[in-house]
């Protein structure tokens, strides 16, 4: 329902904007596709519509069994992220890749909201919330950093056009990158992941040389494996928390823990396989329903809908992202602008990432973090950036001819 | 659906994806390769920008891969996991669901040899509560209110997960009535708690045979490791028990397991990751175990057990401390042991719906003097006289003695010289005295020459082999749980044993072989094993195997399943002259050495021959000891008694006897007269 108000909505735009912006150059451009086909990528908007719809029917699943799941609050996520979306989506992007240094205020910024006393909210332990006073829904900044941040990333990157010269220059989008980066493991490591990621990929992509890359990742794994290992070790300096120690080892062996994250990964892997070729269909998810598999709507959503749907289904839901990512990477073939190819690495590395993360963690192939499925699980927050993601594609689809 | 129509469908959705993927990359009319959006349509494009998309490319095309390999390893972990481990996911998916209930099978009834109920069953009204009645702190306290216990015992019990983690748990047996009617008409307060009527283990006779009964309790985890080690290895034959099951501890209980456990219900339930019930699937009604008859005649065992209380109060009287006894009773004819008691005694029904550890510490403890332990097959004691004929029997058969072998006993035996001089009971000395007049009165100095005698043979071991021939140093093998071997010592033993004295000390001596032939020192018997040696006297030879187990019934309609048999145990061969001239001894010891003893059995209808025995222990009032049987021209009933610290045998233990033997003979002891004698 929610996402035919989207498409209304954006119809309706169409029509009334249509006089202004019939310019020639996107007939030309545009060929045989009509006059909204030359605004609007369908490639990218069809995937998106259909995750969402997944989503919310994913969500709608949950709320049969878990109290939290609450449907009208994700329709009500969709429609802020709609309404971010479009109008991102008539908002001229570009704009953006002069003002790096505002960019990294709004992360600091964002950054800092959740200590702001009125607008703080913890619970269950979680740190970095913000609870918005009148209408009453709970946002984790950190979420929008990772967006923030790419454009910020990106904006560094489109300076150099394409080739990064000196390695003094290299060093210094490397520190300036880690900012953010350096601000977000503070907060959240699994969100601070992903942008490094996503950061990664633009930084590589905005022209890095393999001889700097390589041993920067070498750098990078070592460092975090001397983190790990002094973590773990009594006596020497703690830097990661006491649980996310335990998330590497149950991920190493699941028996371990069994009461704990060992006993969530076992259940997400009971989830995804007794799901088996067909699943076990809406509302018969006996692993999430019945309660055995904890955070069924949030983190491990994929677990449910792999449970509800089988093999099929998540088959489907994959080639909808690959729909969706692969439609971006060919934007960014197709793109000539190079800070719009670098936010759309960013975009593409940053779902990419995430959806190897979340789906992998609910099948035991990678370490269980607090990271979203994107449009699938449960929470406003992560909701509203991925429509607003899409936005962002879509904004650069429809800017796509060169700065008048 | 079939293997080759499932891959078909999984090679078409990927073909699909492939097939987008591709024509989204290189084949659509916008494919990047060919053109880009407005390539065609830029003129000024310099040598280094053109280079610059170039590099663009190939770095998108990395991320292309990076993004695709992500893909495919997600869907082939998909394949592997939901396609090949389907089966096994499920399973553990079905196993987190499904619980399996059991409802205890009530327990066979075990019957004495005429059919009277020994242990049956009674009902029992049980209060249960689901796991998560413990998070209601309101609920707990009203029901503890109602059940007229503690709240935090409520809780407690509730909070007990001996049952496994999602069964209901056990808060209360034996509620009376009035409480489960309340709990029934207000059942809507009290979500979770439901009532269950069980079967219990009732005594009929109270404590009577107990120590052959033995008891049923939950099975610790010991015992379920091992039965879990069992069910796990070769063919898996037996029950599986899970915790919480009551299992026979000691006894019968414990010997006829097998046949006494029934097999439990079963309730298939659903439930969800709070253990609420979700729905119900197969069930499977308990089947009641079978029943037991033993050989015990419940008159011949209350007797006996008077008997021993009997005995203990008289060696009491006569200022001994008399704290433990046991006696058997076995049917000459068959091996059958018709009377077992052991003193002290405990009430089994202790043991229903788990006894309390207060209750524990006072059976277990030193203190309590063991009450659990059966004495009659687990306790060893100092034969004393009783094993003399045995020991005569050995210097007939080695011929080191004839029917008129006589020595003069004058007190002190001086037989290994003056320094090593031995003591006769009788100090003032029997005077000659032949085999069956030292047997008659339990002449010493006879019996250190006995051992002298066969010391100084080529068979230096020639009583340990007699002894060990007719049984002692092994078990007999009846069906009760915890029998000891008892221990015949010889010079290999004495010199292993003392391994901390010095040589000279551990060296077998001739005084260790009359000590021996009088049956002191280091011997240790049975009460059991005693009774199977008269038993073997009483029958010239033949000694039956003893047990306890009559039959079984089968579990439907009348007949049994299985019936004992008379079983030999050992068949001895002895001259028959030696075995006449020692039951003649043996009547004689009833009736010619002392007319205070004669007193008591002057009254029966029968003749009893028997031994008296009465055996020193270091720092300890002596054990009193009497062996018999009756009639003795033609045995039907062998008994043993011993009582501890219980003084002579013929002022203490005699009286239990005498007690049993009245009851069979129906002629109650007249006499309160005591032996004079302090007969070793």
């Amino acid at each position: 329902m929610q996402s035919m108000n989207k498409q209304k909505g954006f119809s309706r735009k169409y029509r009334s904007a249509a006089p202004k912006l019939s310019k020639s150059v996107y007939k030309v451009s545009s060929g045989k596709t009509s006059r909204l086909g030359s605004k609007l990528s369908f490639q990218v908007f069809l995937p998106t519509v259909f995750l969402t719809i997944l989503g919310l029917i994913t969500v709608w699943s949950a709320s049969l069994t878990i109290v939290d799941a609450s449907v009208p609050r994700q329709l009500l996520a969709v429609l802020i992220g709609g309404v971010a979306a479009y109008f991102m989506w008539r908002f001229d992007y570009r704009e953006l890749s002069d003002y790096t240094t505002a960019l990294l205020i709004t992360d600091i910024i964002l950054f800092i909201l959740p200590m702001i006393p009125g607008l703080s909210y913890s619970a269950k332990g979680m740190e970095g919330w913000i609870s918005i006073p009148l209408i009453g829904l709970r946002l984790q900044p950190s979420e929008l950093m990772k967006l923030v941040t790419i454009f910020y990333v990106a904006g560094l990157g489109t300076k150099f056009n394409g080739h990064i010269k000196t390695f003094g220059d290299y060093v210094k989008i490397c520190a300036q990158f880690l900012i953010p980066v350096a601000l977000l493991i503070t907060q959240d490591l699994g969100t601070a992941l992903i942008v490094l990621v996503a950061g990664a990929a633009i930084i590589i992509c905005s022209g890095a040389k393999k001889e700097w890359v390589i041993p920067t990742i070498v750098l990078f794994v070592c460092v975090v494996a001397l983190v790990v290992f002094t973590s773990m070790l009594p006596g020497l300096p703690h830097l990661l928390h006491d649980y996310q120690i335990k998330r590497l080892l149950v991920f190493v062996d699941p028996s371990l823990d069994p009461s704990g994250d060992g006993y969530n990964l076992q259940q997400a892997n009971i989830a995804v396989g007794s799901g088996g070729f067909l699943g076990k269909g809406i509302g018969n998810a006996t692993q999430a329903g019945q309660g055995f598999l904890p955070e069924a709507h949030t983190d491990f959503a994929f677990a449910l809908f792999a449970e509800q749907f089988g093999f099929v289904g998540c088959v489907g839901l994959l080639g909808l992202y690959a729909w969706l990512i692969f439609a971006t990477i060919r934007l960014a073939f197709d793109i000539e602008d190079i800070f719009a190819k670098l936010v759309l690495v960013g975009i593409v590395a940053m779902w990419s990432f995430q959806i190897l993360e979340n789906i992998g963690m609910c099948m035991g192939i990678m370490p269980i973090t607090g990271i979203p499925l994107p449009f699938i699980s449960y929470g406003a927050t992560s909701m509203v950036v991925q429509l607003f993601s899409v936005g962002v594609v879509e904004s650069i689809y429809r800017h796509r001819k060169k700065a008048a | 659906m079939n293997q080759v129509g499932v891959v078909l469908v999984i090679l078409a959705i990927v073909a699909v994806i492939l097939f987008v993927v591709l024509w989204l990359l290189f084949l659509g009319k916008k494919g990047p390769i060919r053109l880009s959006v407005s390539k065609p349509r830029v003129n000024t494009e310099s040598a280094n920008e053109a280079g610059t998309n170039k590099d663009f490319k190939g770095r998108l095309f990395g991320l292309s891969i990076f993004s695709g390999s992500i893909f495919t390893v997600l869907a082939a972990r998909l394949w592997s996991m939901q396609l090949l481990g389907n089966q096994d996911y499920s399973k553990a998916a079905q196993a987190n669901a499904t619980r399996t209930v059991t409802t205890p099978a009530p327990r066979g009834r075990i019957l004495d040899r005429n059919g009277v109920e020994l242990v049956a069953n009674r009902p029992s009204l049980c209060v249960l509560a689901s796991p998560e009645v413990a998070d209601d702190a309101n609920e707990v306290a009203h029901l503890a209110l109602v059940l007229g216990m503690p709240k935090e015992a409520a809780a407690r019990k509730i909070k007990d997960t001996t049952n496994g983690s999602s069964g209901f748990r056990l808060v209360a047996s034996d509620v009376d009535r009035q409480s489960v009617a309340y709990i029934q008409e207000h059942i809507d307060s009290f979500p979770g708690i439901s009532i269950q009527e069980r079967a219990e283990r009732s005594y009929p006779q109270a404590e009577t045979a107990a120590h052959v009964l033995g008891y049923a309790g939950s099975i610790t985890q010991e015992q379920l490791d091992k039965n879990k080690e069992k069910q796990d290895s070769d063919e898996a034959e037996g029950i599986s028990y899970q915790a919480g099951d009551t299992i026979g501890q000691s006894g019968v209980e414990y010997q006829y397991e097998s046949v006494l456990a029934g097999v439990p219900g079963e309730q298939e339930i659903y439930v969800d990751a709070s253990g609420k019930v979700l729905g119900y699937g197969n069930a499977t009604d308990p089947t009641p175990g079978s029943d037991v008859t033993l050989t015990i005649d419940v008159n011949i065992q209350k007797a006996a057990e008077e008997g021993l209380k009997i005995a203990i109060q008289k060696a009491k009287n006569q200022g001994k401390k008399g704290t433990a006894g046991a006696i058997c009773i076995l049917s000459a004819k068959t091996g059958e042991v018709l009377g077992m008691a052991s003193y002290p005694e405990y009430n089994p029904a202790i043991f229903n719906g788990g006894i309390s550890s207060d209750d524990w510490e006072a059976l277990a403890g030193e203190k309590s003097g063991y009450p659990l332990m059966n004495r009659a097959v687990s306790g060893t004691y100092v034969s004393a006289s009783t094993i003399k004929p045995l020991s005569a029997l050995t210097a007939l058969d080695n011929e080191l003695f004839t029917y008129d072998t006589a020595i003069d006993c004058v007190g002190l035996w001086t037989g290994f010289g003056k320094d090593y001089g031995q003591w006769c009971w009788k100090h003032s000395g029997h005077g000659w005295m032949n085999l069956r007049n030292g047997l008659v009165n339990s002449c010493n100095s006879v019996f250190y020459e006995i051992g002298k005698r066969v010391w100084l043979s080529d068979n230096k071991e020639a009583l340990q082999d007699k002894f060990k021939e007719w049984g002692l140093g092994s078990k007999t093998g009846i069906d009760l749980p915890a029998e000891a071997e008892g221990r015949v010592p010889t010079p290999e033993w004495k010199w292993n044993y003392f391994t901390s004295s010095s040589d000279e000390d551990r060296a077998w001596k001739g005084g260790d072989n009359t000590n021996l032939a009088v049956g002191q020192g280091d011997i240790l018997v049975t009460p059991l094993q005693m009774a199977t040696i008269y038993l073997g006297v009483a029958n010239s030879g033949t000694i039956y195997k003893p047990h306890v187990l009559k039959s079984v019934s089968s579990k439907e309609g009348e007949g049994s399943v299985i019936e004992s048999q008379t079983e030999v145990l050992k068949q001895i061969a002895e001259n028959p002259g030696y075995m006449q001239l020692v039951q003649s001894g043996l009547q004689g010891v009833i009736y010619e050495e002392d007319l205070a003893v004669a007193a008591h059995f002057k009254n029966l209808p029968v003749k009893v021959a028997g031994k008296t025995g009465t055996g020193e222990v270091k720092g300890k009032d002596p054990n009193s000891w009497f062996c018999c049987y009756a009639p003795a021209d033609d045995p039907q009933y062998v008994m043993s008694v011993v009582i501890e610290e219980g003084g002579f045998g013929a002022n203490s233990a005699m009286f239990a006897a005498r007690n049993v033997l009245g009851l069979i003979y129906g002629v109650p002891d007249s006499s309160s007269a005591l032996s004079q004698n302090a007969i070793m």
